[in-house]
This record gives C-alpha cells, structure tokens and sequence, in this order.
C-alpha cells in the first residue's frame, strides 16, 4: 500500500533535484566550452542524460543509505525514512533511470559520453556509497570525481574528445568538494557520529578537518586560477576569481583560527553555502566568456 | 471510519492515476526526442532524396 501513498513529487525529490541542478550547470558550461559544434537538440538531450544519470545516481544512493537516513536529521525527511515510496521500488526507479541515461546518451549523442556517464554512476554509487563512505574518513575526497565528472561529460558530448580545458573544469570541482563537504560535516557532525559515518570531524577531530579545509580552499583556489594560464579564460576571469579565492581562503582561515564549538559550526554553515556561491561564480563566469566569446 | 479508509483509497487511486499519466509522458517524450534526433541527424533534405 506505501507505493500507492507516493506522488510523482516524491520521486522527484528522490532524485536529489538541487544536487541536479548543480550538475546540470556544470555539464552546460562544459557543453558550451568545448570549440566543437553541436546542434543545440543534441545538447539538450545531453543535458537531459546527465541530469537523468546524476538523478538516478540520487535515488540508488538514497536506496542504499535508507538505514542511515532515518537517523539523521538532516536526511529524516527523504521519501524512503518517510515510508512514502518502498525500498524496492526506489532501487528499480534507480536502475532503470541509470541504463536509461546512458543508452539515450550512447544512441543519441555519442558512445563516449556514454561510458563517461555510466563511469560517473558507478563511481558515485559503488565506489563512494557502497564501499568508502562507511569505511574511511577520505571518502568523500575520493568519491568527489563523481560529482567532478559532468563539465566531462558535457565537453564529451559535444566534442568526443578530450583535452586540458575539460581536466581543468575536473579538477576546480575534485578539489573543491573535501572543503565543501567537510565544512557541512562540521556543522552536522553529531549527526554523523550518531550514525557511525567516518567523516573527518568524528575521525580526525575539529581542528584537523579545519586545517584539511583550509589546505583544500587553498589548492582549489590555485586550481580555480589556471583557466587563465590555458587561455580558457579572460583577465576578467583571474580579477573576479582573485576576489572569491580571497574570501574563500578567509573564510577557511577564520574557521581554522576559531576556538569556540558553537562559532565553529556557525562559520562552518557560512562556509558551506559559500561555497557553493564560490562554485556556482566560476561556472558562471567561464560560462560567460564561453558565449560571449562565440559572439565575437 | 469508513469515509477515512474511502478517503484515503481515492487519494491512493489519483496519486497511482498521476503517476501513470507522468509514466505515459515519459514514454511519449522519448519518442519524440528519437524521432526528432532521427530527423535531425538525417538532415531535412531525406524527403527529398531521389528514389
């Protein structure tokens, strides 16, 4: 009777739709980068593959952690812990979207981005949640290529090959994500430890996960910085990326230097959303250049 | 009691409609997106091709 309860609403948000949007964007900008030609429908199904694979990606996480999301109160919310849609069927949505994602993409845009999108589930649902999430406090460092696959993907679909321009995009994401991430562990990391997740925070303690954010917020901003030394982008680029990487770097330093646990997890919660704003703006601002540059 | 569980049936019933209409949208989406790439990738010209 569960699964007569669910409405479409609750399959979607089983798709994990703001973790999609992100996804979506990344993979446009890639799309949009890339020098080859692709007409404008084949992009959109390419879109519309990557954000179907990341959404299925969403559900057969969500299948596989119904156990711990039930006791986290951040996740306790999700349709599964509700008993709005049953495990089983959640794990068949999932699968379905998954082969579903990647054959449309293999059939109608091209057979690379396929095996990329397929890599990218596999990754993100057995290498991160199946296997590292539950078993060592890097999980989440490793697991990040998952989410730095869609500019690939997207580069892919348009041209079907690669080259540094796409590396790069890769890499802003891969070593963005332990910042972002552990700055959202700090802030919820009795949620965690109730649940026995080994993030940084449980493992490692406060401050090492604030040193770890602050060596990362440094490394991403050096990397976010490289898009100008390939010719990817403008001195425009470097200006505004100089001013993000200056209050990321600040907000991390502030967050290290901080002794107090009830200010630590308020600039840990400024931090994360941050940096998602920080991600979003270079995206943005590549993507930016990219049109105006095939304007001219 | 009776009204609850009727009440409750019908809600079951309409979220089970909705969700068959979204399936058979999804269905019918994918057919045009194949149809259209078909088209798209042949190029227009195909209906004028000599026989």
């Amino acid at each position: 009777m569960t699964d007569q309860i669910s409405t479409v609403n609750d399959f979607y948000s089983l798709m994990k739709p703001r973790v999609m949007s992100l996804v979506i964007f990344t993979a446009l900008v890639g799309i949009v980068m890339s020098p080859a030609y692709i007409h404008p429908f084949t992009a959109f199904i390419a879109l519309l593959c990557i954000a179907t694979g990341a959404g299925a990606s969403g559900v057969l996480n969500m299948w596989y952690d119904a156990d711990i999301d039930k006791k986290m109160k951040r996740t306790i919310n999700r349709p599964i812990p509700l008993g709005l849609i049953p495990r089983s069927e959640a794990f068949t949505f999932g699968i379905v979207m998954s082969f579903g994602s990647v054959f449309v993409m293999g059939i109608l845009v091209n057979w690379y981005a396929a095996a990329f999108l397929a890599i990218t589930i596999f990754f993100y649902i057995v290498i991160y949640t199946i296997w590292l999430k539950r078993r060592t406090p890097q999980n989440i460092v490793i697991g990040g290529a998952a989410g730095a696959f869609p500019p690939v993907i997207g580069w892919l679909a348009s041209s079907g090959s690669l080259s540094i321009e796409p590396i790069i995009l890769f890499l802003i994401i891969f070593m963005w994500t332990p910042a972002h991430f552990w700055a959202l562990a700090l802030d919820i990391s009795d949620d965690y430890k109730k649940v026995g997740i080994p993030m940084m925070p449980n493992t490692a303690g406060s401050k090492s996960t604030r040193r770890q954010i602050l060596v990362y917020a440094i490394i991403t901003s050096f990397v976010a910085l490289s898009p100008f030394f390939v010719n990817m982008a403008s001195v425009y680029y470097l200006i505004s990326i100089l001013l993000l990487d200056f209050i990321f770097i600040f907000l991390s330093c502030k967050l290290y230097y901080t002794d107090t646990i009830e200010l630590q997890k308020k600039l840990a919660k400024k931090l994360f959303i941050y940096s998602i704003f920080y991600l979003f703006l270079i995206f943005a601002i590549l993507l930016i250049e990219a049109i105006v540059k095939s304007l001219i | 009691m009776k009204n609850h569980t009727n009440s409750k049936n019908e809600v079951a019933l309409k979220n089970q409609r909705l969700k068959s209409i979204a399936i058979a949208c999804i269905l019918f989406f994918l057919v045009v997106v194949f149809f259209l790439t078909t088209v798209i990738r042949i190029g227009g010209n195909i209906t004028e091709r000599i026989l």
